[in-house]
């Protein structure tokens, strides 16, 4: 069994299977690349996500596990037919895994998904960012996201009149 | 550096012989040994020697630390020579109990990159309403929110706003970014609003990418002068042009650029519609010139999709001329009729069409040239839709046998007229369709049922045997015949999604019977469908009536349910996930279906239901018992 240290960016490596690694596109490029340019053909690739620290590479890895038997979709599966989404479906375990988390976490998540290229999982997240977004007013989205408004001048007044105009025609 | 153990379980399956000379492991095994010293050592250090039983405890550990050491005394050389940083936890990355809440450690709200993913990734999929709104959020979320509405809102110009024209001009021109890209126009005099429209183009034409016209109708007006100089010549961006419907006098014209001007060239033109008036009494008379099609087609060298919704066999064959003329590598083509002649000349083209739709086929046609069409098209044609066969008189039936289709993914057949029809012999979904996903037959509501014939020449495993691709299907008209339906497992043994419209009690508690491994459900009601509760439930319509008689809902409980559910019901689709039901004003799903059948659709996450009759207490329920991403309840 072909194995892989994955090193976060604090330093916590994890030792995963190949297989499993390889599920996150970015890893499996990662993988073939150490692959071409070791000689020794037995050698264990090392691979180190500056960008991703422990308990977060942790949680896309546990992620990573639950889902290492699904079928794997081609990244532009959704664009295509706008049904990729239906077909994954939201299992249980998916919800139970997001459910105690701070939407924080659910951002960083967000981005190490991105990074690793796990579309699975960036589906997810983003959706569940999604509902905190659905029927919310502006003010609500604000203080969710913890955004403020940078609107200049009139241009926010601008904006208001150009929706208006949006809604009625 | 440290490490995170693997729990037992994610090694399950690997070849623990092979692991175990792993070198990694060992030295795994040797810091997790230091670990423990170090810890053991550090308790001993911090504990105050007060009572007995503390006593007992050190001791304890102190021979147990002893015995650790006597063991890997040899390993200890080694140990010393890997770094340990100071005692931090160990993770486990399957054990759910090990993953205590974790803290956020970034200010997301600050992350360049992730509010691009968000914008990004999010926004496209929320509805336009909710778009409307995430502009006004913050600078990065407007500007994204104005992408997304120039994808996708349509703004309609016409008698209603028009008065209003050169406001809404007005306000775009302050704008920093134009949040419209598409508009429709039609249904007022050009003439009259002329100033408006050419101040309206002069801000937002550059930005317009796509422009559908509709002034076929007495209460407008437009010129060819118009139509050309106020309107296709200020759009150098436009994507798609829609000529619904032209007046009479303008499109009888002869051509838009007199002979000798230069034809303007719009490169990013890319899709073309155009809709003949129907208005003549003749329908094979064009009410278009062919100079007119010319000149549109003319103005797009890199059009890929063209739709030409005429009866006029001159005008399709005018448009095969320009297209052939201009070289244009066709991509999708929709036509509503085509003739035997026209069909031929299509078939040298040989367009690498990904997308064919052909409404109807002339008297004429010889079952060799749709099939010689078909066998250009058989390694690129991924959708093709076919209305029935047009015949004049008591002709014979189309007889066509499919070439393989390589790609075909897509099979619609929409809305015959009659019984004389095409019809595909023989048929084998293996050879012939072996990527075959979805086949539809459509229908209009109130024309006469005989779309089953080609229901029956695809759903009928003696002849054409199963397909293993099939996995959508769509029937949108009454199908009545269980017989029929029966046949459906066998031959789409993967089916996962139907959408029915239209279908009898019976057929509905077919579908329950027969087809459980369905994901996804869309059923149409119709005045046909009493008691849809009792369909639903598999409750029998006079313990049903009972029920809701004497209001004995309470009664029901579990075991009483599985005493008086003696028909097939929708519980037996246990991978349902998506169910949505259009119901009808007379024939309502009302609480009886949620509570003694919804609720136990355990996969159920999507869930939609209009023209129903659903109290709010029931639809708690529903949120109590599923695990619903999407419920929607429209009465």
């Amino acid at each position: 069994m072909a194995l892989v240290r994955v090193i976060s960016s604090d330093g916590a490596a994890f030792l995963v299977s190949q297989r499993l690694a390889k599920r996150s596109g970015k890893l499996k490029t990662e993988i073939e690349t150490f692959r071409k340019s070791s000689d020794n053909s037995e050698a264990q690739p090392e691979i180190r996500i500056v960008t991703i620290r422990a308990e977060i590479l942790r949680l896309v890895l546990q992620w990573l596990q639950q889902h290492q038997n699904d079928p794997v979709l081609p990244a532009n599966q959704n664009e295509q037919d706008g049904r990729g989404d239906a077909e994954m479906g939201q299992s249980q375990w998916d919800r139970d895994f997001l459910a105690p988390m701070d939407l924080g976490i659910v951002m960083e998540l967000i981005l190490a998904a991105n990074h690793l290229e796990v579309k699975g999982l960036l589906d997810i997240t983003c959706k569940l960012v999604e509902s905190k977004i659905t029927g919310r007013t502006v003010d609500e989205i604000r203080t969710a996201f913890k955004l403020k408004s940078d609107f200049k001048g009139n241009e926010e007044e601008q904006t208001r009149l150009e929706n208006r105009w949006c809604v009625e025609n | 550096m440290y490490r995170l153990k693997m729990t037992d379980e994610e090694f399950s399956g690997m070849d623990m012989e092979d692991f175990s000379e792993d070198e990694d492991l060992q030295e795994e095994s040797m810091i997790s040994l230091k670990r423990q010293l170090i810890a053991s050592e550090e308790i001993i250090r911090n504990l105050r020697l007060s009572n007995a039983s503390q006593e007992q405890t050190i001791h304890n550990l102190v021979s147990a630390l002893e015995k650790l050491r006597s063991l890997h005394l040899e390993e200890r050389k080694v140990l010393e020579s890997i770094k340990i940083p100071n005692l931090l936890s160990s993770f486990r990355i399957s054990d759910p109990s090990s993953s205590k809440v974790v803290q956020p450690a970034i200010d997301y709200s600050q992350h360049p990159l992730l509010n691009h993913i968000i914008v990004s990734n999010i926004m496209q999929r929320l509805p336009l309403s909710d778009v409307i709104r995430c502009r006004l959020v913050c600078q990065s979320w407007w500007g994204k929110g104005n992408e997304e509405l120039r994808k996708r809102k349509l703004i309609g110009i016409n008698y209603r706003n028009i008065e209003n024209l050169s406001k809404f001009a007005k306000l775009l021109e302050t704008s920093g970014d134009i949040p419209f890209a598409r508009f429709r126009f039609g249904l007022f005099v050009v003439n009259t609003h002329r100033v408006a429209v050419e101040d309206f183009f002069s801000v937002c034409g550059p930005v317009i990418t796509h422009i559908a016209l509709c002034f076929a109708n007495q209460f407008c007006e437009i010129t060819l002068e118009e139509l050309r100089d106020l309107f296709l010549l200020r759009v150098p961006n436009l994507e798609k042009l829609d000529v619904e419907r032209l007046p009479l006098k303008l499109t009888k014209e002869l051509s838009l650029f007199p002979p000798g001007t230069k034809v303007p060239q719009l490169r990013k033109l890319k899709h073309l519609k155009i809709w003949d008036n129907m208005a003549s009494d003749n329908r094979m008379d064009s009410t278009y010139s062919i100079g007119l099609l010319h000149d549109l087609i003319s103005m797009a060298p890199n059009l890929s999709k063209l739709s030409v919704y005429t009866e006029c066999q001159h005008l399709v064959a005018a448009a095969l001329k320009s297209l052939e003329e201009k070289r244009i590598e066709l991509r999708e083509l929709r036509l509503e009729s085509i003739s035997e002649e026209n069909l031929l000349y299509l078939t040298r083209l040989r367009f690498p069409l990904k997308m064919l739709r052909i409404e109807y086929f002339d008297t004429l046609t010889a079952p060799e040239s749709v099939k010689s069409l078909l066998t250009t098209l058989s390694f690129t044609l991924e959708e093709l839709h076919f209305s029935d066969y047009r015949v004049m008189n008591h002709a014979e039936n189309l007889v066509v046998a499919f070439p393989r289709m390589a790609r075909l993914r897509v099979l619609k057949f929409r809305r015959p007229w009659n019984d004389r029809r095409l019809l595909f012999y023989p048929l084998s979904f293996k050879e012939q369709l072996p990527c075959l996903k979805k086949i539809s037959f459509q229908h209009e509501q109130g024309s006469p049922p005989y779309c089953i014939h080609s229901y029956n020449d695809f759903v009928n495993p003696e002849t054409t045997g199963p397909s293993e691709t099939v996995e959508e299907l769509e029937i949108t008209h009454e199908l009545d015949s269980v017989l029929m339906f029966r046949k459906l497992p066998e031959s789409f043994p993967k089916l996962k999604i139907l959408k029915s419209t239209d279908s009898s009690n019976e057929i509905i508690r077919a579908i329950w019977e027969f087809l459980p491994n369905l994901q996804e459900l869309y059923l149409t009601l119709s005045i046909s469908n009493r008691n849809i509760d009792s369909v639903i439930t598999g409750i029998p319509v006079e313990v049903y009536r009972q029920i809701c008689k004497e209001n004995l809902y309470s009664r029901v409980d579990g075991n009483v349910l599985e005493i008086i559910r003696t028909d097939p019901s929708i519980c037996s689709l246990k991978r349902l996930s998506k169910l949505v039901i259009e119901g009808h004003q007379i024939n309502r799903v009302t609480d009886f279906s949620c509570s003694f059948a919804l609720i136990f659709l355990k996969s159920l996450t999507s869930l939609t239901i209009t023209d129903a009759d659903i109290t709010e207490d029931c639809r708690d329920l529903m949120k109590i018992h599923l695990n619903l991403v999407h419920l929607e309840i429209l009465p």
